[in-house]
């Protein structure tokens, strides 16, 4: 049977929640303890508290392993919204060819040189 | 017909500052979110530097005292959080990514007519073909006209993305916070025991042989465990941000057909205004 996160962080927090208690007891209890009962506790300590860092590492392990198929999916909405991105760049590109031929039809239909020939320069940056 | 032609500019007009506004809203909002997600890896480093730090802690109280030799052996205990790491940061990049985006479809600054028409409208007007006052409402209609067309087309493709990916979002949202807040919550509880027992253990062990040793020893304590009580706030601001965010998402997607709503705008804002003060909490520690 495989664990979940969640099983595995709540292993986490009982195997530190018993190391704390064996602690609290070694320290409250100091001077009465023989040096080798205190010894001993404190091992348990260490191995209790190390093997609640290895459940919260397994607990990320999980959680990040769960993440993939989400993450592959956000990625792909976020592709389809920078082609939405390009594609209202492309209507800029748009409104800028349709300004530039209003302003030279405009200029043509003023009939002022000056105007036509401005006109005509704008139209060849924007098509360039 | 002069009249019509007001009327409609004025509905038009209309229509295009409440959506813009609300493209804002959003963007302003994605912004902050991306800006408060972006030092996740920051913390997110820290993962395995917990893990080494409270090895570092138990191997010196059984008496290993060689740094480098402690710093490698504490490493190899803790490979498992080094590869976690770099998914997560991963994750959180994907999330910056997304939201980043999401702003930058849903703002205002992508389709830029104005300088366009307004070049327009100078070489246009006062011919004598096309009088100055004609030239400038025509201008404004195609103006209006394109700019809520694209508005129009932005909201409708911001709100097929948002609902596309709002569950995934949740529960991305949601995995990145429960690491951050109870994970990494964790490992700062067990470096914070592991200390105390290494403190604790040879200040009662040593209190009357060494006694000026011991309050040296105990103001290092206190620093250590100022530093780590420091970073499980962080670790709830973390929380109370990535909350926010997901909570923003939500609401765009469930307004997400009414995100031009001015109310809706109003909602929007104040989740931007909670994030706000976070970002600047967050960036004090990491």
């Amino acid at each position: 049977m495989k664990l979940t996160a969640d099983q595995a962080r709540n292993l986490s927090r009982d195997y530190f929640d018993l190391a704390k208690a064996l602690g609290e007891y070694r320290f409250e209890n100091f001077d009465t303890l023989t040096a080798a009962k205190r010894k001993k506790i404190e091992e348990f300590e260490r191995l209790l508290l190390n093997l609640s860092t290895s459940f919260t590492a397994t607990a990320i392990s999980i959680s990040v392993t769960d993440l993939t198929p989400v993450l592959e999916r956000v990625g792909e909405v976020t592709k389809q919204m920078q082609k939405a991105i390009n594609n209202l760049q492309k209507i800029d590109q748009v409104f800028k060819v349709a300004g530039v031929a209003v302003q030279l039809a405009g200029a043509i239909l003023s009939g002022n040189p000056e105007a036509i020939f401005k006109a005509a320069e704008d139209s060849a940056t924007v098509f360039s | 017909m002069k009249k019509h032609v007001y009327a409609y500019l004025l509905v038009w007009s209309l229509l295009f500052t409440t959506g813009c506004a609300t493209n804002k809203a959003i963007q302003e909002f994605t912004t902050a979110s991306a800006s408060a997600t972006s030092r996740l890896p920051v913390l997110a480093d820290d993962l395995s530097e917990s893990c080494i730090r409270q090895n570092q802690y138990l191997a010196i109280r059984v008496g290993s005292f060689d740094p480098l030799r402690l710093r490698q052996e504490s490493e190899t205990k803790c490979i498992d959080f080094q590869s976690s790491e770099k998914s997560f940061v991963i994750a959180n990049k994907v999330l910056v990514n997304y939201l980043q985006t999401l702003g930058k479809l849903a703002g205002g600054d992508i389709v830029t007519y104005d300088k366009n028409l307004d070049k327009l409208v100078n070489n246009l007007g006062g011919t004598s073909l096309i009088p100055k006052e004609k030239v400038n409402a025509i201008s404004a209609v195609v103006s209006f006209l394109g700019q809520a067309t694209a508005n129009r087309w932005r909201r409708k493709q911001v709100g097929k993305a948002i609902a596309a990916v709002n569950t995934d979002i949740q529960t991305l949202i949601s995995t990145l916070s429960s690491i951050v807040t109870k994970d990494y919550f964790q490992l700062l509880q067990n470096e914070q025991l592991a200390a105390k027992n290494l403190y604790l253990g040879t200040i009662k062990e040593n209190q009357k042989k060494e006694p000026v040793t011991i309050i040296l020893l105990q103001q290092q304590w206190d620093r250590e465990f100022k530093v780590l009580e420091d970073r499980k706030k962080t670790v709830a601001t973390y929380g109370e941000i990535l909350t926010t965010i997901a909570q923003g998402h939500q609401l765009f997607a469930d307004k997400r057909t009414t995100l031009n709503k001015k109310a809706v705008k109003k909602e929007i804002s104040g989740y931007t205004a909670r994030l706000t003060p976070l970002i600047s909490d967050i960036n004090d520690t990491f």
